[in-house]
């Protein structure tokens, strides 16, 4: 099985399809995600590993599923930020926080906590800002998942 | 194998639940949705483990938890909340609604197993509790030894059945027919309390044999057995009385040490001919009838009237044939 994974999301497909920023909504200074640690790694492959019990097929597996998915979750999270949708925004974030939490990816799953959180609040004036700020860490996981599926040593 | 049910609306927790799940040995079920967990979870034979995700979209954990909980019918099911939250709020609530326990997400293995393991001890004591007063509700209905209803129990049935007899005229009759082995001391002083045993257990087995589905047979003393006989008169419950007397009467008993010819004496009454009576009456006139048939030689039936006292013997034609006996 090893060596036999789609990887159908690739951190071009986010780059080419950027967040929209509000212009009545300056980005925010990186302090006020106090949710986010800078320090924690953007994917923990002990941790992951620990967590699957050290089967790396089943990681492999997870981790092209995770490819897979984040693209259908990522767009619908981005329509909902668009439609300032309160609860459209906390489903999807909700969804990206487990997923991200499962894969030992803590700074991206912080990050989409902290736009659960913001929708949980109805401060859809800050969803947009928050958003930028989730698929900035979501591509560094997105990065980190590649490098572990083609074997790239950490 | 143990039964699980996973219910989550991320693919990737089902996925890695299910793996686990499987490893460690049990028969999983996965589902994306409350209200699917909520059906697998009430039906028959369904899983009685379950880990369900707080928040789904449809019916969430909770709210699955408390619709399982509702029916009381079903065994118990150890249900596990999966959940990111970790306000006590939020945890006092799931428990409140009926869950047993939760497990924080993302999960540790380990931990998992642990909790499953605690969940699996946990039906195990309720299996046991259930058997354990599924037992003690037989015995306080049931005679040890033959295994038909008690006194107490037959006792509340003729009641419920004459009150209910009573609503319908037309079909309402009960009748009863109270038997007593004749002899039996002699049988236990000859062949000892086993031999005795197996007669009472043997009877007891005839005489269930011989009545309808609807109707009810106890042990109402030592040597004495109450048919029950529901939707029957009094004349008719005298010939089927006559049937069991032929039923006993027409083959001896095989015990391990003895084969031994029993024979028993009933008295009959039906509340066609005592409408106004009581159970309690009910079994006394049955009773007169009864003493009546062992001072007339025994083995034989009398049914009680207020006029008096019949003697039974059944028309030749519809005796039992000798090769059926």
């Amino acid at each position: 099985m090893d060596g036999h994974v789609p990887k159908p999301l690739r951190t071009e497909v986010l780059r080419a399809r950027p967040a929209r920023v509000s212009p009545d909504h300056p980005a925010q200074t990186e302090t006020d995600n106090s949710s986010v640690s800078p320090r924690a790694a953007v994917l923990d492959r002990e941790e992951l590993l620990n967590r699957m019990e050290n089967d790396e097929s089943l990681a492999r597996e997870i981790l092209a599923m995770f490819q897979t998915d984040a693209v259908a979750y990522l767009e619908s999270l981005r329509n909902a930020v668009k439609a300032e949708n309160r609860d459209e925004t906390r489903a999807a974030a909700h969804a990206f926080k487990g997923m991200l939490a499962n894969l030992a990816a803590h700074r991206a799953s912080s990050s989409a906590a902290h736009l659960e959180d913001l929708a949980k609040a109805n401060a859809a004036g800050e969803f947009a800002e928050a958003l930028r700020q989730f698929e900035t860490e979501l591509q560094l996981v997105i990065a980190e998942v590649d490098a572990f599926l083609s074997g790239v040593p950490k | 194998m143990m039964k699980i049910l996973i219910a989550d609306d991320d693919k990737l927790s089902r996925r890695l639940l299910q793996t686990t799940l499987r490893k460690a040995g049990y028969d999983v079920v996965a589902v994306e949705n409350g209200s699917t967990a909520a059906r697998l979870l009430s039906e028959k034979d369904g899983p009685r483990l379950a880990l369900l995700d707080w928040i789904m979209p449809g019916l969430d954990g909770p709210t699955v938890v408390r619709s399982v909980r509702a029916q009381h019918d079903r065994p118990y099911v150890h249900m596990i909340l999966l959940t990111s939250r970790q306000s006590k709020e939020d945890i006092i609530a799931g428990l409140e609604s009926g869950a047993d326990d939760y497990l924080t997400k993302p999960f540790d293995p380990e931990e998992l197993r642990a909790r499953l393991r605690t969940g699996e001890r946990i039906l195990l004591l309720e299996d046991k509790l259930v058997e354990a007063r599924e037992e003690m509700r037989f015995k306080a209905t049931h005679d040890s030894l033959t295994g038909l209803w008690n006194r107490a129990m037959i006792m509340d049935i003729l009641q419920r059945e004459m009150i209910r007899g009573r609503r319908s005229r037309e079909t309402g009759s009960v009748t009863i027919a109270l038997g007593d082995i004749d002899f039996f001391k002699k049988i236990n002083d000859s062949y000892g309390h086993a031999t005795g045993d197996s007669v009472l257990r043997e009877v007891g087995n005839r005489l269930a044999k011989s009545v309808r589905s609807y109707d009810a047979v106890a042990r109402y003393g030592g040597e004495e057995f109450l048919l029950v006989l529901p939707g029957c008169k009094g004349s008719m419950g005298a010939e089927r009385a006559e049937h069991v007397r032929m039923l006993i009467d027409g083959r001896p008993i095989d015990s391990s040490s003895a084969s031994v010819h029993v024979s028993i004496s009933l008295g009959v009454a039906g509340t066609d001919d005592w409408p106004e009576v009581n159970a309690e009456r009910l079994i006394h006139e049955a009773d007169v009838g009864l003493y009546r048939a062992k001072s007339l030689g025994r083995n034989c039936v009398v049914l009680a009237k207020p006029a008096g006292l019949e003697h039974i013997r059944l028309p030749a034609q519809i005796q039992i044939p000798a090769q059926a006996r």
